[in-house]
Parts: C-alpha cells; sequence; structure tokens
C-alpha cells in the first residue's frame, strides 16, 4: 500500500514527459491527484502494514501529513488544470519589470508537480530518518523548477535562492543524521536501525553530547526547510515568486514534511530524557520566527510575500506548540493541519486576484468585492482564519497552545498573544482595504471560466471551519496519537511499531482544571496525573 | 672528543668549504631546463677569488656600520652552521634552545646589512632594505615557528633532537606533519635567500630588486664576503629542509656519550652521505622550482609566507591531533 | 598475502583532502577547483572501503566504483560543462580574498580538530579519526559559498560541502546501508543537475555571473 502511494505519482511523471498533449495530461495529473487522495483517506479507514522492516510506516503523524498533502495536492490539482490552461503559450510580458518571459514547458511542470507529491509522500509514511532526509531533499531538487515556471529573473532568482539554502540546510540534517547514527551506537561494530523506533528504544543509552549536537544540526537544517527565523530568507522569494498553485504546496504540504524531520527528532530526544535540552530551544527559535513574521507582516506591501511571512509565524508557533509539549503539542499538530488548510487556500485566491489585477501590490488591489466577489468574499475569511479567529479551526489550536504555555512559561505566553494580536492587526487591515473600495479604472469584471479556482479553495476553507466547529473522533484520535511522548510514555513508544494510533488517546490527556505546575514538573507529573 | 662531535666538525667544515657550491648548482639546474649550458658550477669561487684579491672601496658618506654587514654577515653564518644539525651526526653546538640562536644571528645579519644599506645614503638602497625589512618580519616569525614546533614536538628544545635524526617509522607515521613542515621550510628557504618568486638573484633592475639592490655599494673583500655569507645562508637552509625529508632508518648511531655504537659505522656513513645529498636535492628543487615560476609581484610576496605560514600550521595541527 | 604500506592509508587520504580544501580555498581559477573537487572526489569513492567494516567483496567494491564515478567524474563533468557555458566574463573579486580564505580555512581546521577532541573517542573510533577531516571539508565549503561571488563557486561550496558530509558518514557505510548513502548520492547529483541548469539560466539572464548582481528580490 505504502509502495503504491508512493509510486503511483512517480510512474505518472514518468508518463507525464512521454505525453504530448496538453489535456491528456492535465487528466492524468489531476486524476492521480485523485486516485492519491482516495488512497490517502483509506490509509486513514485502515492503516496499512509497515513495509520495508519498518522503515516505511504511517502512524499518527505521519497519517496526517500524508492526507494533508494529498488533499492539498488534489486541490492544487484542479486548480492547476484551469490555471495551464488559462496561461497563455508563447511569449509575453512581465508585469514587474516588463521583461520578457515564457513558461517552462508544461511536461516538465507536471512531471515535477507529481514528483513533488511522490517525495513528501515517502517524507510522511518513513519512519527512517535517512529516508524521511531523502524524501525532504528530493522534494527541494524538484519544487525547485516549479518556482521557476515563469521563466523571467524574479523567480529565477528565488528558485536558486530556495534550492541553495536549502539544499545546504538539508545538508545539516543529514550530518545531524550521522551524528544521531554515532550518538547511538554503543559499540564499534554494532549496526544500530535508524528508523524511529530503533532509535527511541536506543535513545536512553545513546551519548548524550551527541546527541545533543544531532538534535541541533537536525533542528537548523528542517528548520531552514520550514522557515524558521534566522534560516527564512528564502521563503518569502520562493512563495511570492512561484505560481500560487506551487505556493500554495509549498506553504501547505512541504513546510508539514519539514515539521516532521523536527518533529521525529525531538521525539528521539524525548525517548532520551532530554527535553529540558530540546525545549527551550524550540520555543526560542519559535519565539524568533513569530517575531520575525510579524514584524515583516506589518507593513508588507506584497500580499503573496504577507501570505508567505504569515508562514514563518505559523511555523514558529508550531516549533512553539512542540517546545511547550503535552496539550500544546496536540495543538501544534492541529495547528498544522489548520494552517496547511487556510494558507492553501489563500495562496490560491491570491492566484485568482493576481491573475485579474496584475499586480501583487495590496495599495493598487483595491474594490475586489466588485471584481472578484465569490474571491474576495473567501480572501477575507481566509485572512480571519489565518490570523487564529474564533470558528476556524486554528483558533482552538492556537487557544490550546496558549493554555499549555501559560503553565509553561506566563511571559512567553504574554508575548505569543501580544504578536498574534501584531499579525491580526497587521493582516486585516489590508485584508479590508482590498475587499472595500472601488476598483482601480480600467479593469473589468473577469468572465468566470474556471469555478474550479473558487471552488477548490473555498472547499479548503470550509473544511477548516468545519474542524473548528467539530473534531471528527477519528482525527482526535490522530492527535492524540501524534502528541510526542514524554519521557513518561517512552515505553509505550517502545511498543509503537508504528502502525497507526491505537486507542491510548486518553493517557495524554491533561485533565482541565489542573493546577499551574512549574516548568520542570511538567513532563512528567502533569501527564502521569492524566494516566491515572 | 667523541665521534660524533669530531663526525660533526668534519661536516661543519666540508659545508665551509662546499657552501658556495649550491648556488652553483641552481644556476646549473636552471641552465640546462631553459637548455643552456650555463655559467661554471663553480663560477662562484673563481668570483670571490677574484673579489678578494681586490681593494675595498667604500662611499664617501658610509660609516662603521656600512663595514660592518660583511663580517657579521659571515659570523651569521658561520654560527648558525655550528648549530645547525647534519642528519643523526647532529650539530656541533647545540644545546637547549639553539632554534632561536639560529633565528636569531640570521635577524642580526639582516639588521647589519639593512644598516649598511641604509647607510650609503642612495634612495634606491633604502627601499631595498626597507623591503627586506618587511618580507623577513613576515617570514622570520614563520621560521621560528617551524623550527619551534619541530622542537617541540621532540620534546627536547635543540635542533638536532628536533629535525636531526627523525626515526623513520615515525617519519612514515606522521609523513603529513614532515612533508607539511618540510614544505614550509622550503618556502622560508626561497623567500629568506632572495629565490625566485620572491626575489629575483639575477635581476638588473633596481626597482624590483630587494637582497641585491643592498649590496650595490660593497665592493671587493666585503662583496666576497657577502656573497658568501649569502652562500652559507643558502646552504644552512637547504640542510634544514633535508633534514625533514631524509629520515633514519634502524636505531640510534651513537650512544648517550657520542661514541660510535657497534656495527653502525656503514649506516652511520650512509645516512650522512643521504643528508648531504639530500641538501643537493633541495638545492635542485631551488633550481627546479626557479625555471618553472615567474616572480611574483611585489604586493604579492607575502603570499608566500602566508603559504608558508599555512603549511606549518597545518604541520602544528596535525601533530596536536595525534598528541 | 598480506601486504602492508609503510603509512596509514586513511590518514594519508585524509591529509589530502584537507590539502584539497585548502588549495581549492586559494584557487583562483574554476578549472583548477573542478579537479580538485573531481580528486576529493575520487578519494570519496574510495572511503568506504578505508572504512573497511564490512570487508572487501564484489557488491562493497561495486558500489564504491559507482560512488567514485560519480563523485570524481559525474558531478566534475556537470561542472566543467557548466563552467563552458557561461559567458567568459571576469571572475568578481571575492568578498573575502583568497588568502584570507585559506587563513580561514586552517582556523576551521584548528575548530573541528578542537570539536573532535571535545567529543570524545566514539563507539565507532572510525568516526573520531574522519570527524576533523569531514568537518574541515564542510566548513571550507561553506566558506566557499559565502566568501565568492561567482555563482558557480556557490554550488562548488555545496559540492564540497558534501564530500565533508560524505566523509563524515564513511565510517558507518557498511554492506547494509550502502544504498542508502548511494540514494542520498543520486539526490546530490540531482540537486547539482539543477543548480548547473539554475546557473546556465541566471548566467543569460543576469548577463552576469555576479551573484551581487542577482539580489533583485527583498523587503
Amino acid at each position: 500500500m505504502i509502495y503504491l502511494l508512493i509510486c503511483l505519482p512517480l510512474a505518472a511523471a514518468l508518463a507525464s514527459w512521454f505525453i504530448l498533449e496538453d489535456r491528456r495530461r492535465r487528466v492524468l495529473l489531476t486524476g492521480t491527484a485523485g486516485l492519491e487522495l482516495l488512497l490517502a483517506l483509506s490509509c486513514l479507514v485502515q492503516p496499512p502494514e509497515p513495509v520495508a522492516g519498518g522503515a516505511l510506516a504511517l502512524d499518527s503523524i505521519g497519517l496526517l501529513v500524508l492526507t494533508l498533502t494529498c488533499t492539498l495536492f488534489f486541490a492544487a490539482a484542479l486548480y492547476a488544470a484551469g490555471y495551464l490552461q488559462s496561461e497563455p503559450a508563447g511569449e509575453r510580458r512581465d508585469f514587474v519589470h516588463g521583461l520578457h518571459f515564457t513558461n517552462a514547458p508544461e511536461a516538465t511542470f507536471t512531471a515535477c508537480l507529481l514528483l513533488f507529491l511522490s517525495s513528501s509522500v515517502l517524507a510522511a509514511a518513513s519512519r527512517h530518518f535517512g529516508l524521511l532526509w531523502i524524501g525532504i531533499e528530493t522534494t527541494t531538487v524538484v519544487s525547485a523548477p516549479l518556482i521557476y515556471f515563469h521563466r523571467h529573473r524574479r523567480s529565477l532568482e528565488a528558485a536558486w535562492k530556495y534550492l541553495l539554502l536549502c539544499s545546504v540546510g538539508i545538508a545539516m540534517a543529514l550530518v545531524g543524521n550521522l551524528l544521531l547514527d554515532i550518538a547511538v551506537q554503543s559499540t564499534a561494530n554494532e549496526t544500530v536501525g535508524m528508523t524511529l523506533s530503533d532509535l527511541v528504544a536506543a535513545a536512553p543509552g545513546a551519548h548524550q553530547g551527541r546527541l545533543k549536537a544531532a538534535y541541533v544540526f537536525l533542528l537548523i537544517g528542517y528548520g531552514t526547510k520550514m522557515g524558521i527565523a534566522p534560516m527564512h530568507t528564502w521563503l518569502p522569494d520562493a512563495h511570492s515568486e512561484a505560481p500560487s498553485l506551487v505556493s500554495a504546496l509549498l506553504s501547505g504540504a512541504l513546510l508539514n514534511c519539514a515539521f516532521l524531520g523536527i518533529f521525529r527528532a525531538t521525539e528521539v530526544t524525548a525517548a532520551a530524557g532530554l527535553t529540558d535540552f530540546s525545549d527551550p530551544l524550540l520555543i526560542t527559535f519559535g519565539i524568533l520566527s513569530m517575531t520575525t513574521g510579524a514584524l515583516f507582516i506589518v507593513g508588507q506591501g506584497d500580499y503573496k510575500r504577507m501570505l508567505a511571512y504569515s508562514g514563518v509565524e505559523h511555523m514558529g508557533i508550531l516549533l512553539l506548540a512542540l517546545g511547550t509539549g503535552g496539550e500544546a503539542a496536540k495543538g501544534g499538530v492541529l495547528h498544522m493541519a489548520g494552517h496547511s488548510l487556510v494558507k492553501a487556500a489563500l495562496f490560491l485566491l491570491a492566484g485568482n486576484i493576481l491573475a485579474c489585477y496584475r499586480t501583487k501590490i495590496m495599495h493598487d488591489v483595491t474594490g475586489m468585492r466588485r471584481l472578484l466577489p465569490a474571491t474576495s468574499a473567501l480572501w477575507t475569511a481566509g485572512i480571519i482564519a489565518v490570523c487564529g479567529s474564533p470558528p476556524f479551526v486554528l483558533f482552538a489550536s492556537e487557544f490550546s497552545i496558549l493554555e499549555g504555555l501559560l503553565r509553561r512559561s506566563p511571559p512567553a505566553a504574554v508575548y505569543y498573544l501580544f504578536l498574534l494580536g501584531v499579525v491580526f492587526v497587521g493582516m486585516m487591515l489590508p485584508a479590508q482595504r482590498m475587499y472595500a473600495g472601488a476598483p482601480p479604472p480600467g479593469l473589468e469584471r473577469p468572465e468566470r471560466k474556471r469555478s474550479f479556482s473558487v471552488l477548490t479553495p473555498a472547499c479548503l476553507i470550509v473544511s477548516a471551519l468545519l474542524l473548528g466547529l467539530y473534531m471528527p473522533a477519528r482525527l482526535d484520535g490522530l492527535l492524540c496519537g501524534a502528541a510526542p511522548s514524554r519521557p513518561a510514555q517512552a515505553a509505550g513508544y517502545i511498543r509503537d511499531d508504528g502502525a497507526g494510533a491505537g486507542p491510548r488517546d486518553d493517557i495524554f490527556r491533561v485533565r482541565p482544571g489542573l493546577p499551574a505546575l512549574d516548568p520542570n514538573a511538567m513532563h512528567t507529573g502533569a501527564v502521569d496525573d492524566g494516566a491515572q | 672528543m667523541s665521534a660524533r662531535l669530531l663526525c660533526a666538525f668534519a661536516a661543519f667544515g666540508f659545508s665551509l668549504l662546499f657552501a658556495p657550491l649550491a648556488p652553483g648548482i641552481i644556476n646549473r639546474v636552471k641552465a640546462v631546463i631553459a637548455g643552456r649550458q650555463g655559467r661554471p658550477l663553480l663560477l662562484l669561487y673563481y668570483d670571490l677569488r677574484r673579489l678578494l684579491r681586490k681593494e675595498a672601496l667604500y662611499p664617501r658618506c658610509s660609516t662603521f656600520f656600512f663595514r660592518l654587514a660583511p663580517a657579521a654577515g659571515v659570523c651569521a653564518g658561520v654560527t648558525a652552521l655550528l648549530l645547525v644539525p647534519f642528519g643523526p651526526l647532529g650539530s656541533c653546538a647545540g644545546f637547549s634552545g639553539d632554534f632561536v640562536l639560529v633565528a636569531g644571528v640570521f635577524a642580526v645579519a639582516r639588521f647589519t646589512l639593512m644598516t649598511a644599506a641604509v647607510d650609503t645614503g642612495s634612495a634606491f638602497e633604502g627601499m631595498g632594505a626597507a623591503r627586506e625589512a618587511f618580507f623577513s618580519s613576515l617570514a622570520e616569525p614563520v621560521l621560528l615557528f617551524c623550527l619551534a614546533v619541530l622542537c617541540f614536538r621532540a620534546g627536547v628544545y635543540s635542533l638536532a633532537a628536533g629535525m636531526g635524526s627523525i626515526p623513520a617509522a615515525a617519519w612514515f607515521n606522521d609523513a603529513t606533519f614532515y612533508l607539511t613542515t618540510g614544505a614550509a621550510l622550503f618556502l622560508v628557504l626561497l623567500q629568506e635567500n632572495c629565490r625566485l618568486p620572491a626575489d629575483d638573484p639575477d635581476t638588473h633592475l633596481e626597482l624590483t630588486m630587494i637582497h641585491e639592490v643592498m649590496i650595490l655599494d660593497h665592493s671587493g673583500p666585503d662583496l666576497a664576503f657577502l656573497e658568501y655569507a649569502s652562500a652559507l645562508k643558502l646552504w644552512t637552509f637547504c640542510l634544514l629542509t633535508a633534514d625533514m625529508f631524509v629520515p633514519l632508518a634502524g636505531g640510534p648511531l651513537f650512544d648517550a656519550q657520542g661514541a660510535l655504537l657497534p656495527g653502525a659505522g656503514g649506516r652511520a656513513a650512509c645516512s650522512v652521505a643521504l643528508t648531504f645529498a639530500g641538501a643537493v636535492a633541495v638545492a635542485v628543487l631551488v633550481g627546479l622550482v626557479e625555471s618553472v615560476t615567474a616572480r611574483f609581484r611585489m604586493e604579492r610576496v607575502p603570499q608566500i609566507c602566508a603559504l608558508a605560514g599555512g603549511f606549518i600550521c597545518l604541520a602544528a595541527l596535525a601533530y596536536w591531533r595525534t598528541s | 598475502m598480506t601486504f602492508s604500506l609503510p603509512f596509514d592509508p586513511l590518514y594519508t587520504a585524509l591529509s589530502i583532502v584537507v590539502m584539497s580544501d585548502l588549495a581549492l580555498l586559494g584557487a583562483e581559477r574554476p578549472r583548477l577547483c573542478i579537479r580538485l573537487i573531481a580528486m576529493q572526489g575520487l578519494l570519496m569513492g574510495l572511503m568506504p572501503l578505508a572504512a573497511g567494516k564490512s570487508g572487501v567483496n564484489l557488491y562493497v567494491l561495486g558500489v564504491c566504483a559507482v560512488f567514485a564515478v560519480i563523485k570524481g567524474m559525474v558531478l566534475p563533468w556537470l561542472l566543467r560543462r557548466t563552467l563552458h557555458r557561461l559567458p567568459p566574463l571576469a571572475a568578481p573579486a571575492p568578498y573575502v580574498g583568497h588568502a584570507a580564505c585559506v587563513v580561514l580555512g586552517i582556523f576551521g581546521l584548528t575548530l573541528s580538530i578542537w570539536l573532535g577532541r571535545r567529543m570524545g573517542i566514539a563507539a565507532n573510533p572510525l568516526f573520531s579519526e574522519v570527524f576533523p577531516a569531514g568537518m574541515a571539508t564542510m566548513i571550507a565549503g561553506i566558506l566557499l559559498m559565502v566568501t565568492r561571488r561567482e555563482i558557480l563557486s556557490q554550488m562548488f561550496g555545496y559540492l564540497v560541502m558534501e564530500n565533508g558530509i560524505f566523509l563524515l558518514g564513511s565510517p558507518m557505510a557498511e554492506q547494509s546501508s550502502l544504498w542508502l548513502e548511494l540514494t542520498v548520492l543520486l539526490d546530490i547529483l540531482g540537486a547539482a543537475f539543477v543548480m548547473g541548469i539554475a546557473v546556465h539560466h541566471m548566467s543569460r539572464a543576469f548577463d552576469a555571473v555576479d551573484a551581487d548582481h542577482i539580489a533583485s528580490l527583498r523587503d
């Protein structure tokens, strides 16, 4: 089953190079995406058996990431079919610098999209650190050509920055993997498997110094790919210059895969009892990313860059949640899902806006409600959602992170709230300006040709709304299974061979109204209490 | 006097006698590579004889410092030769800390030469002296560092122990260390002896000269002394560099009192011959380098010292790593 | 029949790698850089053999040959091809001079030896042997990337860095994990391929090989 999940898009990618007709290729793309989504949903119902000696297995978070990736990819594929049709062939003028440019060949674009799907599925499904690395590195390699779809200077520069920075960052993660291997080896010729289960089992006896070094390398490496603050510089460029559907995939699917890398690494350090080391790192980087995101959102002139910086901010929230642990970590995983849905929808909508207004400068985009009524309504809803406002799922997740953070360290919680407020104001004001007012003269209301361009983001936003109102039991189980175990439950993890979430969710619950504990006792104390 | 000391003094005398051969060897190698017949090997001997017969002339404004330089140069060369180890024979007058003295006597010789150059009042010679001061201020720390690292490694702060008799096993074990040190010493040799990438000994343009410009006003026996001093210096550096590349196979040759161990006579002769052959080989190598490189622009000359410094740093790191 | 060399082959190879790192930092001509990278690559291919954990058999030899071919021939060929397609423009002066770069490289070596000593001997002693050289190579690669302004040099730096990582990974190379390293290598090959194309496109789009000219996106 897992092999099928990985190989199906791979085969489709190969096939798309040999299909000469554009229309058939688009059918292939959407068909593969739909089939993959069905497969992923069936995995959700019946988790597949681990294969390759446990190296490839879908555990809770893997399943979640897989489902999200496939959902977003399906949405992007539907969007792509219309998008590719509307892209004129031949040379045309770039609307920023007025330079002439062409598009990359559509076959290559489709193939790279499918390869991207294949590699991110590999990343989601692998519990083997080496394979995870390979999956994430492959996403870098195949998504750089995606960014460079419109062959002009800016997209080229963005693709180059993305490729170079992420490759170097990912290389750091490879060093982290090697150090991890060295750390868990206790004798020269011992062979320790690099699967998560093996590592978690071996972690308590590992060399602590090397394990810490490995963790730092993994955090920096995958953090680069995830767009964590000091290493985020590629992210706004890549997200703003890529075609909108690629931006949606990058920020909805790719960042999750990178987060998965950090998540796995944290699971190992938690099993080794190094949470005192990893948590402050995560929280620091999280706060730093949030701050950077907030700073650049305020006064941002480019709406795609604004979305990109909001991505940086949300990645910061994810790290913060992971570093806080407990209930907040569960909220973090939920946040990942919510962010993917909403951000992908927003990027798709940004594509619609860009197609109509032919500018990315927010100042020039006014009166959207007249020109693009459906898009503008969804855009406003999406912005409200991404700021973490109540009816949407992001509110629930951000709230539970706040709850966890309040117990852990109140000053950080206050700062977190402050940043959320800044982001709210920074995003809502321009969104309101874009919505209201009179449209710029000379722009006509475009005739509606592409119903999918509105329908797909609408579905994504509605699902984010529904998740905010009602949490399906299955998803809740996944979230609970995914929330990283703390030392007290390390034993439970060793038994977990990756076959998915068991009915263990109640173990992780922290009873509401639990008295605030001091941060050091938080990991063990609170959870023990909940397990009784 | 022990057998070792006797042999060492013999080698010392041999070195004094044959040092002027080294520039001849270099020139011959360059000539052969360029396809010329070249100057006679013994040209420097003829020159010295000719110059010694002449009368020394002194510029009118010159003082005592002008006359000091030739004598100081030869004294420095002789003193350094007394301290430099001749392979496993060791040195004639080594003591703990002698490597500082080796660097020091050359510094004194250079100082007197520079004052002599300035003493003439010639603008060109002053320029040469300034350049010499600048470049040697870069080369000297590198040389000292090279010698210090070697002595530090041996644990005994004398050149004879540090580089005289390196056991072959140790040499092969740490080939990186010795090769990089040798490379550093070789580069310092090029810089300190005014060989080609740094300074052209055959140049006739005062603007580009460094060493040659400083001795423009010396004549007769003074010039002979200066030429002889620079030959001695070149030979000393050749020996130092050769010591790096010629390890001693088998056990020690002499006992603590310096008497030849029984049955080691043949090996001793062999290794001494090897050391001298090594020094000649270094001279040949200098000739080869001079034939294939062009002279550096003046502002790039410090890069030679930088490279030498890099090599010796590598050697120090190689030692640090294994210690 | 046993044949023993008078010197340690692993140590010698590591020394050569470190020397070539410094030479790369000092080298001014891209052609020389490519040659040095090719030499490093060939040495890297032999590393799993030097690690010698799994014994030498046909499979290991074959995989090592593939490593050597990819790292020592295919990647340099890719670089040479990219170089040929670049316009013959004078290389822009680096941000940090070549001599200073070498000094930084030596500093990096010092740092990595110090780190290696601090980390102590790992359970796998081979790792502690290769650690300083591997780390120094990584640092050299990063230095190449950040101090040079030609876009091609950034590619050189990336490959040198990967060589360093490969070196660090070589002690872990054993029969069962060679496939993983091979896949990683193929990934890097793919990355280098895409980078080569990107460099070519950039030199055409920007009429420059200078990274400073390629900075239109910023906040």
